[in-house]
């Protein structure tokens, strides 16, 4: 019973025990000191009135010298045991009277003190004068053993009887009184053991007192009460998650640092074959194979590594032996220390989606190629068709120019070039088309004059005008006309609208071209009294292949696939510029409006030099440098019409040519004759004009001429990178080479013609 | 603690007072002879005269007995004077209850009825009975120095006992002179009782 809940209670009966003893000790020992003092004086006190005594009846005895009578008032101190020595001494000091009478005379003073007593250790010494009257009639000498070991003895056996008796009645009395403070605390205790070891967070201490220990006891409960509810909320909290991550579609899963599962959740459990059972306290390595294993754990390790987490696809092959991807998030889950204590992962099953991917990658795929399967065949078939008219107007072009011919010859040449021209027009409209849409067209921009690309542009349609006798008015009242743009395109934008102007306005009428400043912009304005256009005409007038309900009837009669105003669209929403068409009505003409940005040249009559025509060279002024200086020329070429009607051409211009017909001809030709300029087709039977001139320009420092059908901007670029200075696409007009020569006579590279 | 002693002395003093209890013990040494040649009488009546003055310091008188405040306590010597001066020397400076005391020397019983203490001479020895009538009821307290002389109705009487003065008190002739004679004289002295008168 006393010691069965040790540590408390014994504290406290031992605190109570030792300090009741320690109390009780120093009680006795001041107790003790007390006694022996006390002892001391009371023995003292007693010897002296027995002085008093003795002396008071003593005077007459020392008076009357009566030493019998002093040694026997002397015995008389037989009955006090504690006196060792008592003696008379006379008025003039000597011995009177001793007692014991046996006791030698040394073993007294020889002379009495004045008097007094003094309190040895183990002896009381009393002197005290024997008067009569106020004279001193002697000395009374008294010695008294004080006796002390035995007196406290006795004393000191009752001290510790107390003492004992004392303890042990502390001993029980605190064993006793202990409970009021130590069974409240041991309740407490037990209610907090139970509370610990059964999870039990419903019980509650019973408060005994209004003490500190009460109040100890209310926090407590209260402790309990916030622990139960919040024990309640995370287990309704938990409840939650684990309902949650049951019918979670995905997979949900959580490891510990070794990389044991702690937690799956059903789907994982699932897909992993493995129930809770099976799966945790196991690492990937042991449920999964070896490089699946890996290709875990090493994302597991980048996702420890990240603060933010990771995500990653993961391949598994399923228990039915399928491979199916996941996307996987995985992160670090850190403690309260912010040290991780698990790795969490999430995972969703993206093998449809992958699948569909790859789906679609494969048919965008096999579109891309479909689509430079188209290209190719574009290119070539522009070729193709390009390739017979090449002869013809080189030819053609020649004899129209040919001042030697009669006029009327003349006039039928130039009716076969411009057919030709025609001809070799729709097909670079298609091909520009196609560049255009695909975004592959490259403007060769710089600084023009634009009254002179719209005189140019009206040159070319002037002839046909004349003939169908429509008048061309002129209004040009732009002060800047400078434009920063590609002379070839835009020249190309306004001879479109002003053919279509031309071809859609019948004989006798008019074509305005006006043009007029305004804010930043530069705007033409062609104005024709054709047939007009209705609402809805106006509407697609620039969609490609559209040519209005007139053109159902004949198609013959206007001619042209009606790729012009597209491309012209195009090519001035390239020049950051606008294109408008507006009609008042069928038959009531119509009229073009373009809009381009000024370019920001500040000069002061805002003019550039008019350009030249580059092809306006006449050949009489070639044949005279030529004699100078003939060029040598080697010519490649496999289509033998346009070979044979260009050397006959180039010879007639003075020129020394040489030709052949594929790459392995004209190395051997090169190989014997020194030569200046190559001029070179590019689709040849045994490799492409390109490599010949990479080749040629090394090996002999030979400028070259492309002369191709392919007029495809990835062609012109490829060629300029092999080193031709010039690229010419088929059909070539006499005077496009003539031009291209003249520059690399110059020594000035002419890459588009 | 009362310790009254006075043990330590400076070294000096204690040697000064060496030479004077020296020269004192001397001085005391050659007293007696000095005494009995000045004063004339021999050792025992020196004794017996200090003994007179010291039953004056036991002995207690009837106040009335004096006449008046100042009035001084008075030893009379009857007859033959043994003291020489030595009573005189004794008594010389020393008081009584704050009363001088003298001496005064007769040889008439009739003179000395005024005193306190009265001895009676060895000389006087064959008028005993009619001094002690005259002095009877007189509050005298008579000493003598002759055999019987207390049996004769004498209060005190002096005797030598192996060269040693001592003596006896009759304390029935005490208590009809109504003296108080303190219990320590009677311890001291022998008891003596008044033989009857045949």
């Amino acid at each position: 019973m006393l010691f069965r809940n040790p540590s408390l209670k014994r504290k406290l009966v031992g605190t109570i025990f030792k300090t009741s003893l320690s109390v009780l000790l120093l009680t006795c020992v001041l107790l003790f000191y007390y006694e022996i003092h006390s002892y001391r004086q009371a023995t003292a006190r007693n010897l002296s009135s027995m002085a008093d005594i003795i002396a008071a009846n003593s005077s007459a005895v020392l008076i009357f010298n009566d030493q019998n009578l002093a040694q026997q008032i002397l015995a008389g101190l037989r009955v006090e045991p504690e006196i060792t020595a008592a003696a008379f001494f006379d008025d003039n000091g000597k011995l009177f009277a001793k007692y014991p009478a046996a006791l030698p005379d040394s073993a007294f003073p020889t002379s009495p003190e004045p008097g007094g007593i003094e309190i040895q250790t183990a002896q009381l010494m009393l002197f005290k004068p024997v008067m009569q009257g106020q004279s001193r009639v002697g000395t009374l000498f008294l010695q008294e053993n004080l006796n002390l070991t035995s007196h406290l003895k006795v004393y000191g056996l009752v001290l510790f009887l107390i003492l004992a008796g004392s303890g042990i009645l502390a001993l029980f009395l605190s064993n006793f009184f202990q409970r009021q403070i130590s069974e409240p605390l041991l309740s407490l205790a037990k209610v907090a053991k139970t509370v610990s070891k059964q999870k039990d967070y419903s019980a509650r201490a019973t408060k005994t007192s209004d003490d500190e220990v009460g109040d100890l006891t209310e926090a407590f409960n209260s402790m309990l009460n916030q622990i139960q509810a919040s024990h309640s909320a995370l287990s309704q909290s938990e409840e939650k998650f684990v309902r949650f991550m049951r019918h979670l579609p995905g997979l949900a899963w959580i490891k510990n640092r070794d990389g044991q599962y702690v937690y799956a959740n059903a789907a994982a459990q699932k897909i992993f074959g493995k129930d809770a059972e099976n799966l945790y306290g196991k690492t990937d390595k042991e449920i999964f194979p070896p490089k699946t294993a890996e290709q875990f754990q090493r994302n597991d390790q980048m996702a420890l590594n990240s603060d933010v987490g990771i995500q990653a696809i993961e391949s598994l092959q399923h228990a039915d032996g399928s491979v199916h991807y996941s996307l996987v998030s995985k992160f670090a889950i850190r403690g309260a220390g912010s040290e991780t204590t698990h790795i969490g992962g999430m995972a969703i099953d993206i093998t449809e989606r992958k699948n569909a991917e790859e789906k679609l990658k494969q048919a965008h795929e096999e579109t891309l190629a479909a689509s430079r399967a188209k290209d190719d065949f574009l290119a070539a078939l522009s070729h193709e068709l390009r390739t017979p008219l090449n002869p013809v107007l080189l030819v053609a072009s020649d004899a129209a120019n040919n001042s030697q011919l009669p006029e009327q010859t003349r006039a039928s040449f130039e009716m076969i070039r411009r057919n030709v021209e025609l001809e070799a027009r729709l097909i670079d409209d298609l091909l520009d088309l196609t560049r255009i849409t695909r975004g592959k067209l490259l403007l060769d921009q710089r600084p023009l004059n634009m009254h002179d690309v719209l005189q140019q542009a009206i040159a070319t349609v002037r002839m046909d005008a004349e003939k169908k006798q429509i008048a061309l008015a002129l209004d040009f009242r732009a002060d800047i006309q400078i434009v920063f743009g590609d002379a070839a395109r835009l020249q190309q934008v306004f001879w479109n609208v002003l053919k279509n102007a031309v071809k859609f306005t019948p004989d006798g009428g008019k074509i305005t071209v006006k043009t007029f400043m305004k804010g930043d912009a530069l705007f033409i304005k062609i104005i024709d009294t054709g047939i007009g256009m209705n609402a809805e005409e106006l509407g697609r007038v620039f969609d490609a292949f559209a040519q209005g309900d007139h053109a159902e009837g004949g198609a013959h009669r206007f001619g042209g696939l009606g790729l012009g105003l597209t491309i012209s669209r195009k090519l001035v929403e390239l020049h950051s510029g606008s294109i408008h068409a507006s009609s008042e009505g069928k038959g009531r003409g119509a009229t073009f409006q373009i809009q381009l940005p000024l370019a920001q040249i500040t000069k002061k009559d805002g003019t550039l030099p008019s350009t030249k025509s580059p092809a306006r060279i006449s050949p009489s002024t070639l044949s005279a440098r030529a004699d100078t200086n003939p060029l040598r020329i080697l010519l490649v070429e496999d289509h033998e019409p346009t070979r044979t009607a260009l050397t006959h051409l180039l010879a007639r211009r003075r020129y020394e040519v040489a030709t052949a017909a594929s790459l392995s001809e004209a190395r051997s030709v090169a190989a014997k004759e020194n030569f200046d300029v190559l001029i070179s087709d590019i689709g040849l039977p045994d490799g492409s004009g390109y490599d010949l001139m990479a080749e040629f320009r090394q090996r002999y420092g030979l400028k070259g001429i492309a002369l191709t059908g392919y007029g495809m901007e990835q062609d012109v670029a490829r060629s300029q990178k092999s080193g031709f200075m010039a690229h010419l696409t088929k059909p070539v007009r006499m005077e496009s080479l003539d031009g291209a020569l003249a520059a690399i006579l110059d020594g000035k590279p002419n890459s588009v013609a | 603690m009362n310790f009254q002693i006075q043990r330590e002395m400076p070294r000096a003093q204690r040697a000064w007072l060496s030479i004077f209890l020296f020269l004192a013990a001397g001085a005391l040494a050659f007293a007696p002879q000095k005494t009995h040649a000045q004063t004339g009488a021999s050792r025992e009546y020196q004794i017996k005269a200090a003994f007179l003055f010291h039953f004056a310091q036991f002995v207690e008188w009837p106040s009335v007995d004096f006449t008046n405040a100042n009035a001084p306590f008075v030893i009379g010597v009857l007859g033959d004077n043994p003291f020489g001066n030595a009573l005189d020397e004794i008594v010389k400076g020393e008081s009584i209850s704050n009363r001088k005391i003298t001496v005064q020397y007769s040889r008439s019983a009739e003179d000395l009825k005024n005193c306190q203490i009265v001895f009676v001479s060895k000389s006087e020895k064959t008028r005993l009975s009619r001094i002690l009538a005259e002095l009877n009821r007189k509050n005298i307290l008579t000493v003598g120095e002759c055999d019987g002389f207390t049996q004769l109705g004498g209060v005190m009487n002096f005797y030598l006992e192996n060269d040693t003065v001592h003596f006896e008190i009759n304390p029935d002739a005490a208590a009809r002179e109504k003296l108080k004679i303190s219990s320590l004289l009677f311890r001291l002295g022998k008891i003596v009782t008044t033989r009857p008168k045949n």
